[in-house]
């Protein structure tokens, strides 16, 4: 991208000379797209860096205390505990008060401030040999640090915090579901919203976006997983599809913004990883209605998420389709057929579901690689190749064929790969 | 969002991140002061917390025993639906903690603690095709974890195996000091041994 910006910089002067823009749109466009001077390129390496180092001393902190040190005396460990929390905090104060342009400054002051929450809970319960599991000590720590980000406008508190969250409902009980990973997300969420609204350019809010997209993936998913049988297809195919709605937006063009080019590819691979799953019958067989089924709330909430992105997934594709951008429209109308699926499913019938998801992977692969191949585009058709791909190595597990066939078709489709990829280079060293 | 809201934001979290850390500094500290000291049998193991660092996992446990008043049995059956049942906490004869009584509420006075789980003892029948017999229940804590320095816990915890595996009368309990229902680790015990000496 910052090619681009100096592309468009060096042209300016020359289209004000030539009178196609006068100095004020060129100031305009200058700020609009911001600076590509090396300094840019510095603050990048000095903002990773203070990140990365105010990582490891929170995290080497942790691990200090985490030694137990048996000289400590319990007024010590309360005054280590303390002490280290309230140097985090004015830190931070320092950074929000004498430094808010130094983006070094806020983001390594409030990951060492989100850091040393942790540090200052885990002493507290070694020191008193508080009982409670990680779950615990993590539900107190996220509640703490989830304003960070709001009031210091960091990106690191905030991937820090779905982090935390990541671990929270790995680390979640079974037996009853809470309902507080979904109130977290919810409460970080708008954060990102922000972040993606107001420097929807910056690499900081592809980053940020990720780390909330793989977060709430991973409560979905966990908390879908219980109770619930078979929500978690309906949950990751619809979020994945929205995202991938989202990232392809407008559909009169292809996205600028990094957060949707960084966020487009893993959401298509996830889309081609759960979607394979499902062209198995097994899966749909699981799917059953019991006393269980929506009787907790955090599932109902997984539920609900789910149906509000299979909605947005569903005008999407709608959007696309018309603007001819058939592989993203493809790829979002995996959300309602998924929805419609599972409910035929609820009601006993499930031939379908694995018959559609077979037919909705192959013509996904086929438009993607068509897509692909169409636009030049050689990571477009290799995502098309992969998809097909998947197709043919989830029934090579399923299928009474011979392996003497099973393999021809391997063979076959493995020139095919090749073939179409030596053929795309060639064209591009062509047009190059 | 101006600096000075910022600022005062700020300083709002700051106090919340440090009025959660200093309450539960006073609350175990006051406890630890004030509280009343029971033993309680337990037996270790050594696992490790990502966050926290080494610690002999403990399983302090009251033991119930037949004959039950049959108030006592409802909250105890009613604790294995999800409800909540708290112990009154005496001393017996040796001087380890026995349930004084189990309720469904916080008494308004005496050393208690919120019971966090109650399991059903059963003793197998000697005659085929007769059910097993409910001999009792066990009543378990929230504390389960004795925090050591990273190096002494996996020694100590030897030790106490290797005494409970020797001395049949070895016992392993925990000092705990108890006031308002809030129960505070004092000291792991290994026949009256702190575990910290007992290397």
């Amino acid at each position: 991208m910052r090619r681009e910006v100096a592309w468009l910089h060096a042209e300016l002067p020359d289209l004000i000379a030539r009178g196609v823009l006068t100095p004020e749109t060129a100031d305009a466009l200058k700020r609009h797209y911001g600076t590509s001077d090396r300094s840019a390129a510095a603050g990048w390496g000095q903002v990773l860096l203070a990140s990365f180092g105010a990582l490891l001393v929170g995290g080497g902190i942790i691990l200090i205390l985490a030694h137990n040190w048996e000289d400590l005396g319990r007024p010590a460990r309360a005054a280590i505990a303390i002490g280290v929390l309230v140097l985090a905090q004015a830190l931070t104060a320092f950074a929000v008060a004498r430094r808010p342009a130094s983006v070094p400054w806020t983001e390594a002051a409030s990951g060492f401030l989100v850091a040393s929450v942790g540090a200052a809970i885990a002493l507290v319960g070694q020191t008193y040999h508080v009982g409670g599991t990680l779950e615990g000590l993590l539900q107190a720590w996220l509640w703490l640090v989830v304003a960070v980000p709001y009031i210091t406008g960091s990106s690191l508190a905030s991937i820090l915090t779905w982090a935390l969250l990541l671990v929270r409902v790995f680390n979640m009980s079974w037996r009853d579901v809470p309902i507080d990973p979904w109130l977290v997300a919810a409460a970080a969420l708008p954060f990102v919203v922000v972040r993606v609204r107001r420097d929807p350019r910056s690499w900081r809010t592809a980053l940020t976006a990720i780390a909330a997209a793989i977060g709430i993936f991973s409560v979905g998913t966990v908390i879908a997983s219980n109770g619930w049988h078979g929500l978690w297809a309906i949950f990751d195919v619809s979020l994945l599809a929205a995202i991938v709605g989202a990232a392809a937006w407008p559909p009169d063009r292809d996205a600028i913004e990094q957060w949707r080019r960084r966020l487009l590819v893993p959401a298509w691979l996830g889309l081609i990883a759960v979607g394979t799953i499902l062209t198995f019958d097994d899966v749909w067989r699981t799917v059953t209605v019991d006393e269980r089924t929506g009787a907790q709330a955090a599932v109902m909430i997984s539920a609900i998420v789910a149906v509000l992105c299979a909605a947005f997934a569903s005008v999407v594709a709608i959007r696309l389709a018309r603007a001819g951008r058939l592989a993203a429209a493809t790829a979002a109308a995996a959300a309602p057929l998924v929805v419609v699926l599972h409910a035929f499913s609820m009601l006993d019938v499930q031939l379908p579901g694995w018959i559609a998801f077979n037919l909705w992977l192959l013509a996904f692969g086929v438009v993607t690689l068509a897509g692909g191949v169409r636009a030049a585009a050689l990571g477009t058709a290799n995502l098309g190749l992969l998809a097909l791909g998947a197709l043919i190595v989830a029934r090579f597990f399923d299928t009474d064929l011979s392996f003497l066939a099973r393999g021809l078709v391997f063979v076959a489709f493995g020139v095919g790969c090749l073939a179409v990829n030596v053929w795309m280079m060639r064209q591009a060293r062509r047009t190059a | 969002m101006s600096s000075r809201l910022k600022l005062a934001l700020l300083g709002t979290l700051a106090l919340l991140q440090i009025g959660v850390t200093a309450s539960s500094i006073l609350k175990y500290e006051s406890t630890l002061r004030t509280g009343v000291l029971y033993r309680i049998p337990t037996m270790p193991i050594d696992p490790a917390d990502p966050f926290r660092g080494r610690y002999v996992a403990v399983r302090p446990a009251i033991t119930m025993r037949n004959p039950i008043a049959p108030e006592t049995i409802d909250v105890l059956e009613r604790m294995q639906n999800g409800e909540k049942g708290y112990v009154v906490l005496a001393s017996d004869d040796t001087g380890f903690a026995r349930a004084a009584a189990v309720v469904r509420e916080p008494p308004p006075q005496g050393d208690y603690l919120e019971i966090a789980h109650a399991w059903p003892e059963w003793e197998e029948s000697r005659q085929p095709n007769t059910p097993s017999t409910r001999v009792g229940f066990t009543l378990l804590f929230s504390f389960d974890r004795y925090y050591m320095n990273d190096a002494a816990a996996p020694q100590a915890q030897q030790r106490a195996a290797e005494a409970a595996r020797t001395r049949n009368e070895s016992r392993t309990w925990l000092a705990v000091r108890v006031r308002n229902g809030v129960g505070v680790i004092e000291g792991l015990f290994v026949d009256g041994v702190p575990i910290e000496q007992s290397r």
